[in-house]
């Protein structure tokens, strides 16, 4: 990959410097949380319930007692794992799928694309939704249910990638010096699609954050009492009147670390592939 | 034209009939018993072997398989767990409360994108401009349910002005119903619709048809808006089609919050309840809804822009 930047020319890529900031702060703030959080994140401590935020508990407390920031601290564990963990999966199952796909052209095409056409026509979270409801809540389960919903967005975005490539010259000849399809797709194609891919990887992680917050908010996903930040989420729906700060801070807490991933996505499409950089 | 509708729709009939058999196989995936589970566990074996024939259960899979598709052929998904209805019927009644939440969202996400997505454009590389782009891309960060509950708070918290659930039952009360949802829904979608914009009018000012228009001595403003905005129109209208299914699942946890009952609360509800032939009609209907508004951007598209038509 030429496009590489070396690390002083970072500052002229804003959007990658401060996604890449806010990310590695999480990330920080994920592995560091049994040193950092204040207070346990699950033990209760009813005479302390629902306290506004105060030089003791600085994000407040939650109906349960327990301190409002080791919770989202606690919970960037399982938004990051969730997370990193499905787009993971999602890529590394969409990617050859698409790509091979793309590659080869002619029936295999057709059927994989109306397989990722099926996938695409239910809309995301449903589809997530739908598998939860099946499979039953837990972490794993969520991290199943979004990865399964995010297959085709990579399937889809290799097929085309992988389709402009394999009629490329440097393709027929490795194809024409009898290189089986295994070994074109390894050596020729994986290559050079990756860039687009590292841009969906990073804005996928992005949308299964917000997905599994989402799924956590309705009751479907990660279940009390492990925190994350859906779930505070819709403990705080229940005291929008009396404590507006449990819906504040963990939406904040989602918002902040979806951007930062939105923004490295856009970030490393800049600097990746400079025939897409924004205008 | 009409040809290519046709080989459009006619596309999106396979799909359909293989989104419809992934629904009856992935029920079919609980574990468990449906009956066993809807008697409860102390029923006698006579009375789950009855329910079982009810439900057509102790047939064969392919002869199960059979049923259920020729009863999606005539909108036929079986009745409710829950209270007996027929699916599609309970559907149909909570479709329109997400069609106006829909529909509403996207109006508002086209009043507040466009204008912005042009003055970013206009104004390129000036302070507006960044405030604008910054702005979007937080705005596509911005989880709905949040913004939702930020709303409430604002609003209907601590200025009373607008009610927080039901859905209203006069054409007023009921746009006052809609208002929040609608918000919270629209903002994201502004955000991307606002970010096409401005890429889209860059890339039309740019063109020389536009520098034409100017030597010309058109004003700046008929220049922007009839001969540059028109163009870039386009593309931002396919945006906000393919965004669609997004703003679908948005409407699911928009409804959750305010107790709207649409689509998505139905869902959620018979999630709940582990009412599987109601979770198969409203995911039917959910996919249905969104092809067929993919199809009508596709036509759309190629109406607008005769270059891509191809039929």
């Amino acid at each position: 990959m030429d496009g590489l930047i070396k690390i002083g020319e970072i500052r002229d890529y804003p959007s990658l410097l401060a996604g890449l900031i806010i990310v590695l702060a999480v990330v920080f703030i994920a592995v560091l949380a049994p040193l950092i959080s204040p207070y346990d994140p699950i033990k209760q401590n009813m005479p302390h319930a629902l306290q506004p935020p105060s030089a003791y508990h600085l994000l407040g407390t939650d109906p349960y007692g327990r301190d409002v920031l080791s919770r989202i601290i606690w919970g960037a564990r399982v938004s990051l794992y969730v997370g990193l963990l499905s787009a993971t999966i999602a890529m590394i199952i969409g990617v050859p799928f698409g790509a091979l796909a793309g590659q080869l052209g002619g029936t295999a095409d057709v059927l994989l694309s109306r397989v990722i056409d099926v996938m695409l026509s239910f809309p995301g979270i449903i589809l997530a939704i739908v598998v939860m409801s099946i499979l039953g809540q837990s972490v794993n389960n969520t991290v199943l249910a979004i990865s399964l919903a995010m297959i085709p967005r990579f399937a889809r975005l290799a097929r085309g990638e992988a389709l402009q490539l394999s009629v490329q010259e440097f393709v027929q000849a490795a194809k024409a010096s009898g290189a089986g399809n295994l070994d074109i797709l390894v050596h020729h194609i994986l290559p050079n699609i990756l860039s687009p891919i590292i841009v969906q990887y990073s804005l996928s992680i992005g949308s299964a954050i917000m997905i599994e917050a989402g799924l956590s908010f309705i009751g479907l996903g990660v279940q009390p009492p492990t925190p994350s930040w859906g779930e505070m989420l819709s403990l705080g729906r229940q005291y929008l009147y009396t404590a507006p700060w449990l819906s504040l801070f963990p939406g904040l807490a989602i918002m902040l670390t979806v951007l930062a991933f939105n923004l490295l996505g856009d970030g490393l499409r800049d600097v990746l592939d400079p025939r897409l950089k924004r205008v | 034209m009409l040809g290519y509708v046709a080989r459009r729709v006619a596309m999106a009939v396979p799909t359909i009939f293989a989104v419809a058999t992934v629904l009856f196989f992935i029920v079919r995936m609980v574990p468990g018993d449906p009956a066993v589970y809807l008697l409860g566990d102390m029923a006698t074996p006579e009375r789950v072997a009855k329910l079982r024939a009810e439900m057509g259960l102790d047939k064969p899979l392919y002869q199960q398989y059979i049923d259920f598709m020729l009863g999606v052929l005539r909108g036929d998904f079986g009745r409710s767990f829950e209270n007996g209805m027929p699916t599609m019927v309970r559907v149909l009644r909570a479709f329109p409360y997400t069609f106006e939440l829909a529909v509403a969202g996207t109006i508002l996400s086209l009043l507040i994108g466009i204008p912005l997505g042009v003055a970013a454009a206009v104004r390129r590389g000036s302070k507006i401009d960044v405030l604008i782009t910054s702005g979007t891309t937080i705005g596509v960060s911005i989880p709905v349910f949040w913004l939702a509950l930020l709303l409430i708070e604002f609003f209907s918290v601590r200025l009373g002005l607008l009610p927080v659930t039901g859905v209203g039952n006069n054409p007023i009360e009921r746009l006052r119903h809609l208002a929040l949802p609608a918000f919270s829904l629209g903002i994201g979608m502004a955000a991307t619709v606002a970010r096409m914009t401005r890429s889209s009018m860059l890339e039309v000012l740019g063109k020389d048809y536009i520098t034409a228009v100017r030597a010309k001595g058109a004003p700046w403003n008929v220049t922007v808006y009839k001969h540059g905005l028109r163009n870039a129109i386009i593309p931002v209208v396919t945006v906000v089609g393919l965004n669609f299914g997004y703003l679908l699942g948005g409407t699911v946890l928009v409804e959750y919050v305010f107790g709207r009952p649409g689509l998505g609360s139905l869902l959620i509800e018979a999630v709940f309840s582990r009412d599987y032939p109601q979770i198969q009609a409203s995911v039917f209907f959910f996919s249905a809804v969104f092809m067929a508004v993919n199809i009508f951007v596709d036509i759309l598209y190629s109406f607008l822009n005769p270059k891509i038509r191809y039929g």
